[in-house]
């Protein structure tokens, strides 16, 4: 197993939902969002079927990813304006794969820097590089990954985590509205009870 | 980078003749060592990825490059022909006019090139560098050299 497959382990509830606008096969079908009191109960078999699937397609992800990496450095014109490079149709199609590349792209930050910050920025919609750092190499880095690492996951990445947790939320609580039933859900999430269920999920993620 | 793979995106290079000066450092581009900066990369992209000096519209043309400059001193000038005392910028834009490269005179009337974000060169005139992807010159630039 990869080590990116290792550590999707614990995110693998989230990535199926974000896989399934990848258009990528294989993504599982299960709630994009588990609520924090389920976070540390026991996988029934679909469950551990759908996460393996989540598994398997994170797999397709990271082969993907290399391979248009790849393609695009050896396509591009070292000398070219950035522009030139990030218009890139193998960029292009990186920044296309969404927040799932993210983690990747990080780790590709940290280990072979290279002009991978307007495919951040594009996918994320996130600024985490104070201005006075635009343009200067290493800060840039470095404040990429620690925005990486914000949400207290050992080196994953929650891409709007709450943001992604409330629509989910709203939208069930209008759904058992429809249907006439009260609501399970005791609250909205924060970002105080998103990190404890980011780590039950990542205490869990270790056991099948 | 290697001589091999500069001189083939670069072939009036070979014929010209270049000297590499420095070793690859992705801590600059060609506009920051125009500007002699090495520490950090300067371009106009509109996501503010880069350094671009606060108040010039971060839109890559040859007017904000010229406003760019003009904070550090330089205003447009006729030609690159060396004057004692003066510095030059040679910027080379694409057939739509956008910039691609910016290149520094140096006193002894070459000029120096930080090729994207690879290696500095010095190179004898501005013609070799005058390709289908970085164009051809369109702007010259000039300030009082600095002591």
């Amino acid at each position: 197993m990869t080590r990116w497959a290792e550590r999707q382990r614990a995110l693998s509830c989230v990535f199926p939902c974000e896989l399934r606008g990848s258009g990528l096969s294989g993504a599982s079908a299960a709630t994009p969002f588990p609520l924090a009191s389920e976070a540390s109960r026991p996988r029934t078999a679909a469950e551990g079927e759908r996460k393996d699937a989540g598994l398997g397609a994170m797999g397709a992800v990271e082969q993907k990813f290399h391979e248009l990496a790849e393609r695009w450095k050896k396509e591009r014109n070292p000398f070219a304006a950035p522009e030139a490079m990030f218009l890139h149709p193998a960029y292009q199609q990186i920044i296309g794969m969404g927040t799932a590349v993210v983690p990747l792209l990080l780790l590709e930050l940290e280990q072979r820097p290279d002009e991978w910050f307007w495919a951040l920025r594009a996918i994320t919609q996130e600024d985490p590089v104070p201005e006075a750092d635009r343009g200067r190499l290493r800060p840039m880095i470095e404040a990429w990954l620690r925005w990486g690492k914000i949400w207290e996951i050992a080196d994953g990445y929650w891409p709007r985590i709450w943001e992604i947790a409330d629509a989910y939320f709203r939208k069930m609580k209008i759904k058992e509205k429809e249907l006439g039933r009260e609501s399970e859900t005791t609250g909205r999430p924060t970002k105080e009870n998103m990190r404890e269920m980011g780590r039950g999920l990542f205490r869990h993620g270790g056991r099948p | 980078m290697s001589a091999e793979i500069i001189e083939a995106w670069f072939p009036g290079l070979r014929v010209a003749g270049y000297r590499v000066t420095s070793p690859v450092d992705p801590a600059y581009n060609c506009v920051a060592w125009a500007a002699d900066e090495v520490d950090r990369r300067w371009w106009p992209d509109d996501m503010g990825v880069y350094f671009w000096p606060a108040g010039v519209p971060r839109k890559a043309t040859l007017d904000t490059f010229r406003e760019a400059f003009a904070v550090r001193g330089f205003l447009p000038t006729a030609d690159g022909t060396v004057e004692t005392g003066i510095e030059k910028l040679a910027i080379l834009a694409d057939g739509w006019g956008r910039p691609t490269h910016v290149a520094r005179q140096l006193a002894s009337g070459g000029w120096t090139s930080k090729l994207g974000i690879h290696e500095d060169i010095e190179h004898g005139t501005l013609e070799p560098l005058q390709t289908d992807f970085y164009g051809t010159v369109r702007l010259y630039l000039a300030r009082p050299r600095p002591a």
